[in-house]
């Protein structure tokens, strides 16, 4: 097996963020994304929503935090999420990623890479999943 | 208004779209997200760029339809940086209706020069709200 500092069953650092209508509309006007489901008050209301809720890949954006934080520079070089988007974040409402992970392996074809399994997700302050997946990143010993 | 994804077939390409990030633009993609650490660039700021222009050329937002981002794949090879011309090319890979719900996935190669550096899947629902 290849050292690394990566063991499984490490936590990853956790993020825990405030969703503000604010962050919802400089991450529009940042992606471009006007769906006025996001920014739209009236709009949402007509919605099945009921109301404005935040973009599906800000939340992902903050999940992508935890694991730049998690791993450092060894995010960046090679790796892969999956993500299904389980439920919608309310403007005002407070999320918090959290990610395990899961193996730790030597990459089948290319030894000298360790491959790093993680268990990913993001919840609110009530327990409810809203992202949910897995990553797994490539890195160099 | 018919959109063109409900017209769309599987194989119909959408693109190239030229994309490129200043440092600038980075930090206010972190910004956007509430982050202060601006050290680094994320892959998916590429495929926030490259959505963004997939949902301009479908036609998939407007106040006519409800359209959901149900999930989303991202996979790079390659460290990205400021500055890189990268080109994203999206291809539909299924388009169906259940129960007056549509179901899509357009799947999105990045190339930087002739080298394929990333892939990204973003599946979408969309419901019409004026038949």
């Amino acid at each position: 097996m290849i050292e690394t500092i990566y063991k499984e069953g490490d936590k990853l650092v956790s993020i825990k963020r405030k969703i503000t209508q604010d962050l919802i509309n400089c991450y529009a006007n940042v992606s471009g994304d006007h769906n006025p489901i996001h920014i739209n008050k009236e709009y949402a209301k007509s919605t099945e929503f009921g109301a404005r809720i935040a973009h599906g890949m800000l939340n992902l954006g903050i999940v992508s935090e935890m694991l730049q934080e998690s791993f450092q520079e060894d995010w960046k070089f090679e790796g892969q999420i999956k993500t299904k988007f389980t439920a919608p974040v309310y403007s005002g409402e407070v999320i918090s990623t959290y990610g395990t992970i899961i193996s730790v392996q030597p990459s089948t074809l290319i030894p000298s890479i360790t491959e790093i399994q993680c268990s990913i997700g993001c919840k609110k302050e009530n327990g409810s999943i809203v992202i949910e997946g897995s990553a797994l990143l490539k890195v160099r010993t | 208004m018919k959109y063109s994804l409900a017209k769309d077939k599987p194989g119909k390409t959408y693109g190239p779209y030229q994309l490129s990030v200043t440092k600038k633009q980075s930090e206010s993609y972190y910004s956007s997200l509430g982050s202060k650490n601006f050290n680094s660039l994320p892959p998916l700021i590429y495929v926030t760029l490259a959505l963004t222009k997939l949902i301009n050329e479908t036609g998939i937002i407007s106040k006519d339809l409800e359209t959901i981002h149900a999930g989303q794949e991202v996979t790079w090879e390659k460290p990205m940086k400021s500055g890189e011309s990268i080109v994203a090319q999206g291809t539909l890979k299924s388009n169906n209706i259940r129960k007056d719900i549509r179901f899509a996935k357009i799947v999105v190669i990045y190339t930087k020069g002739s080298v394929q550096i990333g892939t990204s899947t973003t599946s979408i629902i969309i419901k019409e709200k004026n038949d």
